[in-house]
């Protein structure tokens, strides 16, 4: 097609590639946004409200912070418990639900079945299954595998559905009139057709998963990133509590950017003019 | 010569959601094309064409009627009856050679020989150079080669063609109809081919015979040999005969458009 030239010069850019920019340029302005909003917050907050580190934390408090946090065992352990939690949670919740997601994408029968079942659950925020997640697994690893498996499950499963539906029908009549016999095509051609559907369903799940396990940690689990946050504030400090709150958006940053490498190795054509 | 198609009276409805009620898409449809023809449909748009070619390789269903390729009859998709489409549907995932050699991996081929009819198919539609790109890297045009190069070397009886040039532009588009009559013509790979179009001048150009279609519900209006010596050039466009048959053939399908009360089904103007 005509356009494919153009969009192929194109720079294909999701927002994390923003992390490892090329443009230097881009890069120095980035760092001085967050530079100047620092700044701003450090010199303006003393003049409004009360500040310090058991109330309202300077950037130089948090930096003080991290300082002694970094250096504390807890610390270290809540994250690697945390990450833990969310890439059990995640390869659970991936195993069931990219399988049920071609399922239903693939059988229309299927799909009449359990469409009832999975758009009911879908809503339900994962945070409205912690009484049961407690019950059933008591506050602990469990718990927050669960927790999360459930938040990672449903964009898993309806991104595969939606990409075997999606890239079936142009796959499929190719396939057949090549001869292909149905079982070769299931794995050979639809879930092959659907895999950056299924790609990016695990990217969405993964930051959901993420936001979820820090919630559930605050209210069932003894460790983990949520957990240090209330753990902070009962000590009221405040500077821990940002600390921790900028760690976790760092490292949902950082799994969000490893997610989207995955992509681009693994589907290239992916954004690309059609084929 | 025997029969290489044999359509008999085919019907085809199907319920259209939009229009809440039952389309009549074709309605007696019978067909013989001989071994070897190159056969065009020509009709407005939505007069079902595309419909038959898929109801030819067992892809949809018809409601009534038979279709015998050779002396099978037609019940499901199948690799003798090989199709190339108008959005290429190359699998983005092989490579040009990955997917030339798809259809012949799933029939079991061996490898080797496998490797021998890629290699031979990528030389005739001149893709040799590119056989370790992907698809995403080709231009339009390539991407068709690809696909007809795909289609060619599983050795398909007959060769199903649903306006596969309608995607590109119009410089390649003359030139892949050249390619195409020169691998057609090519002695042994020289194949039973029904091609569909919406352009009266590529059908024309194109085959032996040219079929024109009524609007919907689609039905055989006209029937005509193409009366051109092969091989066929580009000087063949501006000789007054083709350029005469080609505005009747159009005049046909315009009053056929008209009559339908429906100036939206107009395929391009020629």
């Amino acid at each position: 097609m005509q356009s494919g030239d153009v969009a192929r010069k194109l720079p294909f850019r999701a927002w994390p590639a923003a992390v490892g920019a090329r443009a230097p340029l881009e890069a120095l302005q980035r760092v001085m946004f967050v530079a100047v909003a620092l700044g701003a917050w450090q010199w303006l907050a003393p003049r409004l409200v009360r500040t310090g580190p058991d109330f309202f934390p300077l950037p130089s408090d948090v930096l003080h912070g991290f300082a002694t946090l970094l250096t504390t065992a807890e610390f270290w352990t809540s994250v690697v418990s945390s990450v833990g939690r969310v890439l059990a949670g995640f390869a659970v919740a991936t195993l069931a639900g990219v399988p049920l997601g071609v399922l239903i994408g693939a059988s229309p029968r299927f799909e009449a079945l359990v469409d009832f079942s999975v758009e009911m659950l879908r809503p339900l925020p994962a945070m409205a299954w912690i009484p049961i997640a407690i019950l059933w697994f008591g506050a602990g690893d469990v718990s927050s595998v669960f927790l999360v498996s459930l938040g990672v499950f449903f964009p898993v499963v309806i991104n595969s559905a939606a990409g075997v539906k999606a890239t079936g029908r142009v796959y499929r009549k190719a396939a057949l009139t090549l001869g292909a016999g149905p079982l070769l095509m299931l794995r050979k051609v639809i879930v092959r057709g659907a895999l950056p559907y299924v790609i990016l369903g695990c990217r969405i799940g993964l930051g959901v998963g993420w936001m979820v396990i820090v919630a559930g940690e605050m209210v069932g689990a003894q460790s983990g990133l949520g957990f240090l946050i209330m753990k902070a504030r009962s000590f009221a400090r405040i500077d821990w509590v940002v600390d921790s709150m900028i760690v976790i958006g760092l490292i949902g940053l950082g799994l969000d950017a490893a997610i989207v490498r995955l992509q681009r190795w693994a589907v290239p054509w992916w954004g690309k003019e059609g084929t | 010569m025997g029969a290489a198609i044999r359509l008999k009276d085919i019907k085809k409805s199907y319920y259209s959601a939009r229009d809440a009620s039952e389309v009549r898409a074709l309605d007696g449809i019978t067909l013989e094309v001989p071994d070897g023809e190159f056969l065009s449909i020509v009709g407005p748009s939505g007069c079902g064409k595309s419909t038959l070619l898929f109801i030819v390789a067992g892809l949809v269903p018809p409601s009534e009627g038979t279709v015998f390729v050779g002396e099978e009859l037609v019940t499901g998709p199948g690799w003798q009856r090989g199709m190339a489409f108008q959005d290429f549907a190359l699998f983005p995932w092989l490579t040009v050679a990955g997917n030339v050699e798809f259809g012949l991996k799933m029939r079991g081929i061996p490898r080797e020989e496998r490797q021998r009819t890629v290699r031979k198919y990528l030389e005739i539609v001149g893709l040799r150079a590119f056989a370790d790109k992907y698809p995403h890297e080709l231009s339009g045009g390539m991407k068709q080669r690809t696909a007809i190069a795909r289609t060619l070397a599983n050795g398909p009886a007959v060769l199903l063609m649903d306006e596969p040039f309608a995607s590109v532009d119009a410089q390649t588009r003359q030139l892949l109809q050249d390619e195409l009559l020169r691998i057609w013509g090519a002695g042994e790979t020289k194949r039973t081919v029904l091609f569909v179009t919406h352009s009266v001048e590529e059908a024309l150009y194109l085959s032996d015979r040219v079929v024109v279609m009524t609007a919907r519900p689609g039905r055989i209006l006209e029937d005509l040999a193409v009366p051109f010596e092969r091989p066929r050039g580009e000087h063949l466009l501006k000789d007054p005969w083709f350029t005469d048959l080609r505005l009747e053939i159009w005049s046909h399908i315009k009053r056929e458009v008209l009559q339908g009360n429906a100036a939206e089904m107009l395929p391009e103007p020629e």
